[in-house]
């Protein structure tokens, strides 16, 4: 398969602002706000990068798996990083000798961490300033505060938190005020990215579209473009779901260093996408490209370092990046018209996975029931037949 | 005499002609301009110029022929607490020209070398210049230096491990008494470097592309050398291409020159030549847009300028490329089937890969080489010098031959009094150079595990013994025979142009041959 990996930005790539991020010291503590695409993840990655150099104990800490795992293999050989919550079990067992209070379990059946239980327990143990890592924290507002002051309590000096608060799909995270309070950070040294770094201006544009409008978190600024193709939202019937897939397949097959993300609304859309993906019969120049999927306890598989296909329900796309984003069945999307903004939030974020195009399909047999949030201006967004 | 030397003495500057000048900036204004082979006007740092020394004077390089003044050194660093303050050596040998000097008792226009004093305390010299000038980069404690040099490890393009750097607190604890900014300095001068970074671009993307067949070569030739080498190909579209690099304009080609000397299919050239056109305006313009964008918008005038049937053929190739924006239904064969002509493919290429890198890491049979030398320029002129990772600049020479012909680019262009000397040679494609060394020729091969080594065994007279066993053959002779291997040319020369060497494997080739 052909190989992707983190490029180095270019001199002309970076804004004034992000290079004043960049240029941040070592010590300190250090938050990072912008919107999606404002290379939030980039910065914290270069970060990492010359902590590595320079042979700093450091610890690269990210929401999921997933983006452990995309973050680590687009870095290549030698980030230093965990899940923040397992990090932080092991680090608590370890400094108060004794495992992490938990709650009763939620309905998905996941114990919960007791943070009034935690902080109870860190009080009695000595704040030992010294020999803590560096911490570079990525989607920082999907940790939770007490995880912030927690860390402070026991003793660590020095974060670099890249945190965007119109991203929050799920529901225990921090707001940027809260990541302040913890981390005693004043608001005119937090450092704004209002730049758009990763999207292309059609997907930025569309992306703007979908904005709820956090005053906290402004949307990045539109690339400085006015041309450019807008994104194609595509109907199909359930009979075309194999030239659905075959002109993803095409499309893979062009680029085969492209990874495409396919977002799915729900279990069964993803399974309905991965399974036409892998079986629908296709010519191709290249070898066929790889499709896998990602869910829930299936964590193999998964190559952020190579091009092909991954398809994914819409809660594990958060952080990551695509070349090219696909929004399988968009009708299929939890949306209630009294509270857009629900539905608004996650395609905002759904939308802005995209570095360089966007397509969505809507199946005709639906109830086009997000049809309300959906751009009307063709610039912005194409409704067009399924080539 | 150099920096040291004028700077050493406590007594003032010397009096003596300087060999080198220096400019005060910042470590991320410089960061930028090695990127850009240029030193250059704050016009050209594409919005992101930090304030320094460079902005008083627009369109003027200023360079300190004392140490340079406090004032100079802190206003290089004013608008940002992480800028580090940097000294710039630049060489002024060979330059020759009108600059403007400046003294105690004001300024005044001079002719390099001989207008020279002694007593000019600062020249303001016609920008840009090339970097391939710098004799090193001072800075103001090691530690700064280290910082900027890991610093530089941040990005993709900035050539900092090319460039001799030394650290010497004195250059900044003890200033100069020259005034900053002089008084009576010059106006604004608009310097179009655009151009010339795509010029850059479309020069290094050719000598990549170099070792396709002897057109490639032709084309390398005429990119790097425009004076001394005929224009490629005169039935194929790289005609033109020295003409562009000697005027710094792309040749104007009208669709009725079909036949007239030069431009073969003259709608094709047409075509491409004012796609040229279109991106370098693109890139004038601050690359406002897609450059797919700006193709499609030409593809559009020009099928209405050629009329039905040319126009027609355009018109399709046009829809193609607009569907591979969607989820067109091709694949890339099919696409190079429908579109069979260079200028078709190069323009499917432009829409399929996404910079110089990713061009020439992609690999199709159905391409020839005119294909990938129109690709080239298209590729070059979309991403520039400036747009080039470091692994596409590493060819030994590379940056200096560039860098020297970008900035004469440049002052052609604006018909400048500024001469910059003898330019670093050409770069020599390794076809041109391999096959004046065989026994190079035959190593890389052996490396690379062609299959294009013949082989003569020169026997003596003699009885010889076929041994057959454990699983292979081999003769016994008396005495030692006579070996001699060879390249197998024309085949060596297919392999060379199919590979793509790696930069690691192309520098150990060029450094053989040095040798």
């Amino acid at each position: 398969m052909a190989k992707r990996k983190f490029e180095l930005p270019g001199i002309q790539d970076l804004s004034k602002e992000q290079e004043a991020a960049r240029a941040l010291p070592k010590e300190g503590r250090h938050l990072i706000v912008g919107g999606p695409g404002t290379g939030k993840s980039v910065l914290a990655l270069i970060r990492a990068r010359r902590h590595a150099r320079d042979d700093d104990d450091h610890l690269f800490l990210v929401f999921n798996h997933l983006l452990e795992r995309a973050s680590g293999q687009l870095f290549g050989d030698g980030l230093e990083s965990r899940t923040w919550d397992a990090w932080f079990r092991e680090l608590f067992a370890e400094a108060a000798n004794q495992s992490i209070p938990r709650r009763p379990p939620n309905r998905y059946g996941y114990p919960p961490i007791d943070w009034e239980g935690v902080a109870q327990v860190i009080e009695t143990v000595p704040c030992e300033t010294n020999g803590h890592p560096y911490l570079i924290i990525d989607e920082g507002q999907d940790m939770p505060p007490e995880f912030y002051s927690s860390l402070v309590d026991l003793g660590f000096e020095r974060f670099f938190v890249v945190a965007d608060q119109s991203q929050q799909i799920k529901e225990v995270n921090s707001s940027r005020r809260d990541i302040q309070d913890c981390l005693v950070i004043e608001t005119k040294d937090v450092v704004e990215l209002r730049e758009n770094y990763r999207n292309r201006y059609p997907v930025a544009r569309l992306a703007r579209a979908f904005y709820t409008g956090d005053p906290a978190s402004p949307p990045p600024d539109l690339p400085p473009n006015s041309l450019g193709a807008a994104p194609v939202l595509y109907s199909y019937r359930p009979e075309d779901m194999e030239r659905v897939a075959r002109g993803i397949l095409k499309l893979a097959d062009r680029d085969p260093r492209q990874l495409i993300g396919v977002i799915a609304p729900s279990n069964p859309v993803r399974e309905r996408y991965f399974t036409a993906l892998q079986s629908a019969e296709v010519e191709l120049d290249n070898e066929r490209p790889s499709v896998n999927t990602y869910y829930g306890d299936n964590r193999t598989d998964v190559a952020f370092d190579e091009g092909g296909i991954l398809v994914i329900n819409a809660q594990a796309c958060k952080g990551l990046e695509f070349d090219t984003a696909i929004l399988a069945d968009i009708d299929e999307h939890y949306h209630r018209r009294d509270d857009p903004d629900v539905a608004k939030r996650l395609f905002y974020v759904m939308v802005a996975r995209a570095r360089e195009r966007v397509f969505m399909f809507r199946n005709e047999t639906g109830d086009k029931r997000v049809e309300d949030i959906l751009p009307d201006d063709p610039a912005v967004l194409r409704r067009e037949e399924l080539p | 005499m150099t920096t040291d030397d004028m700077f050493g003495g406590l007594d003032g500057p010397s009096t003596q002609v300087p060999s080198t000048g220096v400019l005060a900036t910042n470590h991320l204004n410089l960061f930028y301009m090695l990127s850009a082979g240029l030193l250059l006007p704050p016009a050209g740092f594409g919005g992101k110029h930090y304030e320094d020394t460079l902005g008083c004077f627009p369109g003027w390089i200023p360079l300190f022929l004392d140490r340079p003044s406090r004032k100079a050194i802190s206003q290089s660093t004013a608008e940002g607490r992480h800028l580090k303050p940097v000294l710039v050596e630049v060489s002024l040998a060979g330059l020759s020209g009108r600059v403007l000097a400046c003294r105690q008792d004001g300024a005044m226009e001079v002719d390099l070398p001989s207008g020279l004093s002694g007593l000019d305390d600062l020249l303001l010299v016609p920008a840009p210049l090339p970097t391939s000038r710098i004799k090193s980069i001072i800075y103001a404690s090691v530690d700064d230096k280290r910082s900027c040099e890991a610093d530089a490890g941040d990005y993709g393009n900035v050539p900092i491990n090319g460039f001799k750097g030394r650290s010497n607190k004195t250059f900044f604890a003890r200033h100069g008494q020259t005034r900053w900014p002089p008084s009576g300095g010059p106006e604004e001068r608009s310097v179009p470097v655009q151009t010339p970074l795509a010029a850059g671009g479309a020069m290094a993307m050719l000598l990549h592309l170099g070792n396709l067949g002897d057109l490639a070569v032709a084309s390398c030739r005429a990119a790097f050398d425009p004076d001394g080498s005929p224009e490629p190909g005169a039935d194929s579209i790289p005609y033109g291409i020295g003409e562009w690099m000697k005027t710094g304009l792309p040749p104007a080609v009208r669709p009725d020159d079909c036949g007239s000397a030069g431009h073969g299919d003259a709608s094709h050239a047409f075509v491409f030549w004012g796609a040229v056109e279109k991106l370098l305006e693109w890139r004038c313009g601050g690359r406002v847009g897609d450059a797919e964008e700006v193709l499609l918008r030409w593809l559009a005038e020009a099928a209405t300028t050629l009329g039905s049937a040319l126009g027609s053929g355009i018109g399709t190739l046009s829809a193609s490329l607009a569907s591979l924006r969607g989820l067109a239904s091709t694949t890339t064969s099919e696409l190079f089937e429908r579109h069979p002509t260079p200028l078709a493919r190069a323009m499917a290429l432009f829409f399929l890969r996404r910079d110089c890198a990713d061009l020439l890491d992609f690999h199709h049979d159905a391409l020839r080489e005119r294909d990938w030398l129109v690709a080239a320029v298209l590729f070059g002129v979309r991403d520039g010098w400036l747009g080039l990772p470091l692994r596409l600049r590493a060819v030994p020479g590379l940056p200096e031959a560039v860098s020297h012909r970008m900035a004469c680019m440049a002052h052609r262009s604006v018909g400048s009094e500024l001469a910059l000397g003898e330019p670093p040679p050409r770069i020599r494609t390794l076809r041109e150079m391999l096959q004046e060394n065989p026994q190079a020729a035959l190593d890389l091969a052996r490396r690379q595990k062609w299959d294009c080594i013949d082989t003569r065994i020169s026997l003596g007279r003699g009885e010889y013994r076929l041994v057959i066993g454990g699983g292979s053959a081999h003769i016994e002779v008396s005495g030692e025979p006579k070996v001699d291997s060879r390249v197998d040319l024309a085949k060596f020369l297919r392999y060379l142009g199919e590979s793509r060497l790696d930069p690691k494997s192309e520098l150990k080739v060029r450094t053989s041959l040095r040798s």
